[in-house]
């Protein structure tokens, strides 16, 4: 018995009987803890030949419901021909072969079955036919098979929720991950550009297809661009009034109504049907299928979707949506992310309406607080007005150059007590009232007597100084002009002549509103080469010195002015008395040219110049104005390039920038130098191949032209150019 | 265009700055007037005073209406330009772009020196037929 000594523990081994050792294997097929079943397998047809009793517990099919019959019959639906045909591949190669399968019991209830099918040696076989002489030759069967199958119900629902929370966590970032992207998308500040770029997020990642509409005076799909050039936009385009449909419409154009009037959240739109001519739905459809004919067959049925702002409906969103049996199938987890994309939407639509209205009304109101300033022929004209620095864009001085007549300058110089909002609406007020008397006609004490009236019913809340004076040439002697004035409170205008400074001191009188008596008037004759100075207190005034020393430093300064130009007299005051003002400054200089233009173009005045323009369009033809008549002044010549530089950095600061332009040009000695400052801190922007967008290619006109850069000035940027040869 | 097939007026339209307010500054070059001439095939548009942002607001509504006559040939009159900066240039850039995409062409006459460079570096100078054998009935253009 040597094996009884290998046996561990020297355990003694209890052997059962022949007889019952020769039953076990029976025994334990039938309780082995799997449902086992033994297959029959002849000319492709597979039998149940026998199950064992966990089989019935398992399956739910007692043996004599399967015994006999083929277990395609059982299976019913979750049957595979292809399935079993790789199955038994599988086996005949000696092989056990493995599969779970969902299983119908028949009590209803759905469970998995981890199924394992091995093959019987085919010599095994042959031994059980032979134990069955009864069985036809040719009637048994060719190969034999047994099945195990076992309840993994378990296992599977745990591993299948594993893998749906899984998938449903990648979802959840992935859209978490697209609703980030589509809030910066939504900063963009086009309309158009920003839904374009949602709609591309939105498809193909989350659904078939998406485009956005924007109602505006119609419905307009963003990006679709139906041949601009062929004169066909405008039409469909600018289509005022949709036709409203009906309730009960067969085509459910009515639904598309109803989203768009805000009176229901979304609506499927069918793109197969014909819907009536000039309705939304119609519209809808037409430009959906111009942007994307496929749809039609890819997704007939497509989702319209409001986009809601505070007030109204602004846009719809529409895309195409998964199908399953003919109806559009959208998830609720999708849906959900639609509808917070769909909010973002209406909110940064919302805003983005809100700040350019906002915008164009403080726009309307600052434009009719700035100055003007015409040009006069046979006057060189110069104006300068400059907040104080620690104040707003707008304060309570001001100043107008306007022809009240042809010919015929009106010049107005007036201050605000204060620098507030109050100070900044009543020199708007002030400013139009003196521009409309002066429109009217006559003496200037007479515009000033009208304006005291008006000023007094208004119950004007401040105090409030002004000059104001007509320029006309004098008739007979060309040349000359006749100055006539008349002050409201306010600081006499300086003649300069022949190195002489000498205030027009006549025609004084109370503040604006205050005039109890007639105002008079003053009267002054300007001969070429005559300088007339209008200001404001801001030029002379400062903390350590007395008013009557700042006017007498004023007038000292202006009888040392060497320029020929007004601007370059400007240039030349401002140096002497304003570099560091403490109010508001505003100047007004009339300068009579001499016969001939300027003598000594190069040698007299100071080699810089600057202009301080609101930022208005027209800032850019004045910046151009000044340039033309510095250069004469420096006998610098290629203006054109000059001139076509300015105009594009001026433009640039108008057009990005806010508040003030600062223009400033520099005789280098070899060549212009122009200097622009706006309010704008952001750099230059070099927009390449934006053959529209304006300002694409002027900085591109500038590169060509001069050597340029930019640096930051105050609370903005000054960009700088320096003219090449060419 | 030979002068004697010269186009027949059958329309003049005359545009103005919309919404603009008063132009203080013109002294030099005015609010550019545009006019708007058409025969059977042609459109001409004659275009005096500066071409600038001042100007923009009115550009879209003149290209709307050029692109709406459909003429073969679009020609512009430039004798009367005082100054034509990169905006300008991008006025006639789509007016260029809008006529070829229906296949037709774009001349551009009385251009400057100065025009043609601004138009060289927007890179559009092959959108247009650059008419050099036009002699402008006009003198106070040339700057």
């Amino acid at each position: 018995m040597d094996g009884r000594e290998t046996v561990p523990g020297g355990a003694v081994p209890v052997v059962a009987p022949a007889e019952v050792v020769a039953l076990l294997p029976a025994l334990a097929a039938q309780h082995v803890g799997v449902g086992v079943t033994v297959l029959a397998v002849r000319d492709g047809v597979v039998r149940m030949l026998w199950v064992n009793d966990v089989f019935t517990r398992v399956t739910g099919y007692a043996a004599h419901e399967v015994v006999g019959l083929e277990p395609r019959l059982f299976y019913s639906d979750q049957w595979s021909e292809v399935g079993v045909a790789s199955l038994a591949d599988e086996v005949r190669a000696g092989r056990a072969a493995s599969i779970t399968l969902p299983f119908r019991r028949p009590d209803g209830a759905a469970v998995w079955l981890a199924l394992c099918l091995t093959a019987v040696p085919a010599g095994d076989v042959a031994t059980v036919l032979a134990a069955a002489p009864a069985m036809p030759a040719g009637d048994g069967p060719a190969e034999m098979w047994i099945a195990s199958f076992s309840d993994v119900t378990g296992t599977v629902e745990r591993s299948v929720h594993l893998r749906d929370a899984v998938r449903a966590e990648r979802r959840a970032r992935l859209h978490l991950a697209l609703l980030s992207r589509v809030s910066d998308v939504l900063s963009e500040p086009d309309a158009d550009e920003a839904l374009a770029q949602v709609s591309a997020l939105l498809a193909p990642s989350l659904v078939p297809w998406a485009g956005a509409f924007i109602v505006e005076g119609g419905l307009r799909l963003v990006g679709l661009d139906t041949g601009r050039g062929d004169g066909q936009r405008p039409a469909s385009d600018r289509r005022r009034t949709l036709r409203r449909v009906p309730p009960g419409d067969p085509t459910g154009a009515h639904e598309i109504d109803r989203v768009l009037g805000g009176l229901q959240p979304e609506a499927i739109l069918d793109l197969t049907l014909v819907h009536p001519t000039e309705s939304a739905a119609a519209l809808v459809q037409g430009q959906l299928l111009a942007a994307e004919p496929g749809l039609a067959l890819l997704s007939p049925r497509v989702r319209v979707v409001a986009i809601h702002g505070s007030r109204s409906v602004l846009a719809l969103l529409a895309h195409a949506v998964h199908e399953s049996d003919g109806t559009p199938r959208l998830t609720e987890e999708l849906e959900q992310v639609l509808d917070v994309v769909v909010r973002r939407i209406g909110l940064a639509l919302d805003n983005a309406r809100l700040y350019a209205r906002e915008h164009e009304l403080a726009e309307t109101m600052q434009r009719s607080l700035l100055p003007q300033q015409v040009e006069i022929d046979g006057l060189d004209l110069w104006t300068y007005y400059a907040p104080s620095v620690a104040h707003a864009q707008v304060g309570g001085d001001w100043y107008d150059v306007l022809e009240v007549a042809p010919g015929v300058a009106g010049v107005v110089v007036g201050d605000v007590v204060g620098h507030d909002v109050e100070a900044a609406a009543l020199m708007g007020q002030l400013r139009s009232v003196v521009r409309a008397y002066a429109f009217e006609g006559g003496t200037p004490a007479s515009v000033l007597d009208r304006t005291d009236q008006l000023m007094r019913g208004m119950r004007a809340p401040r105090g409030a100084s002004a000059v104001y004076g007509t320029l006309m040439p004098r008739v007979g002697t060309p040349g000359s002009w006749i100055f006539e004035y008349a002050r409201a409170g306010h600081l006499p205008a300086v003649l300069v002549r022949d190195g002489q400074a000498t205030q027009l001191a006549q025609g004084s009188g109370a503040l604006i509103g205050f005039g109890r008596r007639a105002r008079t008037g003053g009267r002054a004759v300007l001969v070429p080469g005559d300088t007339l100075i209008l200001y404001t207190d801001g030029l002379i005034e400062r903390r350590e010195r007395p008013l009557r020393a700042g006017l007498e430093a004023l007038l000292a300064a202006a009888a040392r002015t060497q320029a020929d130009d007004a601007a370059g007299i400007g240039e030349e005051l401002l140096a002497a008395l304003a570099d560091s003002p403490e109010d508001d400054v505003a100047v007004v200089i009339a300068r009579v040219p001499r016969a001939g233009g300027p003598v000594s173009a190069s040698s007299a005045g100071p080699r810089s110049r600057r202009w301080s323009m609101p930022s208005d369009p027209t800032a850019i033809a004045r910046s151009r104005h000044a340039v033309l008549r510095t250069c004469e002044a420096w006998g610098i010549d290629k203006v054109a390039d000059a001139e076509l530089v300015v105009s594009e950095l001026v433009a640039n600061a108008v057009l990005h920038g806010w508040g003030t332009v600062e223009l400033r040009l520099f005789d280098t000695g070899d060549g212009l130098r122009i200097e622009v400052e706006d309010s704008n801190p952001a750099p230059p922007v070099k927009l390449d191949g934006h053959a529209h967008g304006v300002g694409g290619y002027g900085v591109q006109i500038v590169d060509r032209l001069a050597d340029w850069g930019w640096r930051a000035a105050n609370d903005g940027k000054i960009v700088w150019a320096r003219l090449r040869a060419r | 265009m030979p002068t004697s097939q010269r186009a027949r007026t059958v329309g003049t339209l005359v545009a103005r700055p919309s919404g603009t307010s008063h132009h203080p500054y013109d002294d030099e070059g005015q609010a550019p007037m545009i006019q708007i001439a058409t025969s059977p095939a042609t459109t001409t548009l004659t275009i005096t005073g500066d071409l600038d942002l001042a100007e923009r607001d009115q550009f879209p509504e003149i290209t709307a209406r050029v692109v709406g006559l459909r003429r073969q040939l679009l020609v512009l009159d430039m004798c009367g330009v005082t100054f034509m900066d990169s905006t300008g240039a991008a006025f006639l850039i789509s007016l260029a772009d809008a006529g070829r995409r229906r296949g037709g062409a774009t001349v551009l006459r009385g251009c400057d020196e100065r025009d043609l460079f601004v138009l060289e570096v927007c890179g559009a100078l092959d959108l247009f037929r650059i008419d050099t054998d036009h002699a402008c009935a006009r003198d106070d253009a040339s700057a």
